[in-house]
């Protein structure tokens, strides 16, 4: 299968990585395209980097667990592959998902400033082009805001043993995606060098391959710097400057990219983050989920033989918090409404399928209690509750709310979940006409005929498979658009 | 259906027609109308009830209760001994009301026993049929797995 090979840099890399895989995970489709995802950070500790990298981990385990033995048909929740470029090259490079090694050294020891004698003329230019400040600065951290540091430290990545192997297997319909903030320092940094040297690749696909690019402008801002402080290096009132100056120079200089995505929000934060990254629990965004999106298109956009570059954006239907299904704008909600909704009902009614084991889908499909402790359905549970639950939660939590579910329904009574679109409720005294984990459960033994042709597949590919099939086909119903 | 009832009545009741019409005080011929009424008529009545009730108790069950696209978790067992309980207990009081209307005039013959004992009959019999028939039809139903 062709694949979509996409670059993360930095947090801002991590971040929407982190929200395409749990859009994904949900049966968004990636139009047939495999998902590689190569992370560049070399700010290694960071949280969220460490978070989005299992995130990615686990779902290609679960992805494995439930599909290694046959195809699952397009909206399956986990369908899409992601495969870390270390298994694509077939081994020539080590397992996983990021390849840029952690620098344990000052940013002049990495330009080995002290081989030159003080007065030599590189030293004294070196020293002109960079303050003190940012040649003592260890660039195990990150590049905290300075591209001016990214470009020379990142410049170095062409030689790299993971960037060769990507060459090596890059073949003729694969494409290429890069997801960068450009008001920070590594995505700043990294993503026109990145586009320079695909470009001028030794391999002539990665030569003439689509690349797509999402260069992220300013969506949140950090609190005033404490001069005292050990982390105040960053100073949010000069993102606007910095995303300035770098869209003047992607306008003169920056060629070869076939589909930018220009994103960002200028609402302002009544409370920003702290600045200081130890401290700083930055929710997930809309923006996220959006730029996830952009790739999503990507996948499906044609190539139509012309190298015109194109440019898009996204507006919601309203400028308005929080925002939700119903206001997100047309293209955006058929993209992500019913994969969310389905993937969002089995995170909750998943516990109530473990709790009867007497239902007919349950016992006819033997997913007994020894299948619920499986390591695959402890992953997936584990995969709901650390990831896509907690993001759910995060998105409606942040400022900028993006609140499409009733994360507090009564009594588990489903009539309520979509904002925006809640359901009369009918009553009859003889016959139940509820609307809960019930409909879900007695769906699954009627979506049962469905999946009848995968009557040999594995009992976690039929779980899944099954579950979706059963989500589907009630919210289709009950929360048609 | 006097192959259904009449036996099993004179055995829950523990009395034949012979001994209920020597035993009848005064005209033993009222005691030999109430034997024709029920012979003739009742045993027929409650064949068609029974008939019904189980028609209906099953069809609630398995093609309302969990109809294909419901909800509820009616596929539990606990709701099937329920319909199967009422729907037994409503046709024990269905036959045991019409068959008293029918004899309640012969108070000095004391029907209510026969009466009753056909109503349970008729209880009893309801409760084998929609067992049996659960299993031919409970696999056209979302409760497929219920009662077995």
């Amino acid at each position: 299968m062709p694949r979509i090979f996409v670059f993360g840099i930095g947090g801002t890399g991590s971040r929407i990585m982190k929200a395409l895989t749990l859009t994904l995970a949900a049966g968004v489709n990636l139009n047939g395209y495999d998902l590689v995802p190569i992370f560049i950070d070399p700010h290694k500790d960071l949280p969220e980097f460490k978070d989005c990298k299992e995130l990615v981990s686990i779902y290609t385990d679960l992805h494995q667990a439930a599909y290694a033995h046959q195809q699952p048909g397009p909206g399956a929740f986990f369908h899409t592959p992601i495969v870390s470029l270390g298994d694509a090259s077939g081994g020539e490079i080590a397992s996983g998902f990021d390849f840029d090694e952690r620098i344990d050294e000052t940013f002049g020891e990495f330009l080995d400033l002290h081989l030159l004698d003080k007065g030599d003329i590189n030293r004294d230019l070196t020293e002109l082009l960079f303050s003190e400040k940012n040649l003592n600065t260890p660039l195990s951290v990150g590049f905290k805001g300075n591209p001016n540091i990214g470009s020379v430290v990142l410049n170095k990545m062409d030689q790299a043993g993971w960037y060769k192997a990507f060459e090596n297997i890059f073949s003729d319909q694969d494409r290429i995606f890069i997801i960068s903030s450009i008001f920070g320092g590594t995505g700043a940094a990294g993503f026109p060098l990145l586009v320079k040297n695909l470009r001028e690749s030794s391999n002539k696909y990665i030569q003439r391959a689509m690349i797509g690019a999402l260069p992220v402008m300013p969506y949140f801002k950090l609190g005033e710097p404490d001069k005292d402080a050990e982390h105040a290096d960053i100073d949010s009132n000069s993102f606007f400057t910095k995303t300035k100056s770098a869209l003047s120079y992607y306008e003169n200089h920056l060629k070869g990219v076939d589909a930018l995505y220009y994103l960002a929000d200028l609402h302002e934060q009544s409370v920003p983050y702290k600045n200081d990254e130890k401290l700083q629990d930055n929710k997930a965004h809309l923006i996220e989920l959006i730029g996830a999106s952009a790739i999503i298109d990507f996948s499906q956009t044609t190539g139509g033989g012309s190298k015109a570059e194109r440019f898009y954006h996204y507006t919601p239907a309203e400028n308005t918090s929080p925002i939700h299904f119903y206001n997100l704008g047309n293209q955006l909600r058929d993209q992500l409404y019913l994969p969310l909704v389905n993937f969002y009902v089995f995170a909750q009614v998943h516990n109530t399928f473990k709790k009867h084991p007497d239902a007919p889908a349950i016992k006819n499909e033997k997913f007994d209690a020894h299948f619920f402790r499986s390591d695959a359905v402890t992953a997936l549970e584990r995969y709901f509750q650390r990831y896509f639950l907690k993001w759910i939660g995060e998105l409606a939590q942040n400022d900028r709310q993006f609140a499409p579910f009733n994360l507090r329904l009564e009594a588990d009574r489903f009539h309520k979940l979509v904002v925006g679109n809640p359901l009369k409720e009918k009553k009859f005294w003889v016959v139940a006409d509820t609307f809960d984990h019930s409909n879900y459960l007695n769906s699954l033994e009627n979506s049962r005929n469905e999946v009848a042709h995968l009557s040999g597949a594995d009992k976690f590919s039929r779980y899944l498979i099954l579950a979706q099939k059963a989500m589907q086909s009630v919210n289709q119903k009950k929360f048609k658009l | 259906m006097k192959n259904l009832y009449d036996s099993f009545l004179q055995f829950i009741t523990n009395t034949t027609w012979g001994q209920f019409i020597a035993r009848a005080p005064g005209d033993p011929q009222s005691a030999v109308t109430v034997k024709s009424i029920f012979q003739q008529d009742m045993y027929a009545y409650a064949g068609y009830y029974l008939l019904a009730l189980t028609i209906l108790a099953l069809a609630y069950y398995y093609f309302i209760l969990n109809r294909k696209g419901g909800s509820g978790y009616g596929f539990k067992l606990k709701y099937w001994i329920i319909t199967m309980i009422v729907s037994a207990l409503s046709l024990a009081a269905l036959t045991t009301w019409t068959t008293n209307s029918l004899v309640n005039r012969f108070l000095d013959l004391h029907t209510f026993k026969l009466c009753l004992g056909l109503g349970v009959i008729n209880g009893i019999y309801l409760i084998v049929a929609f067992t049996l028939l659960s299993i031919v039809l409970k696999r056209f139903s979302s409760a497929n797995r219920t009662p077995f």
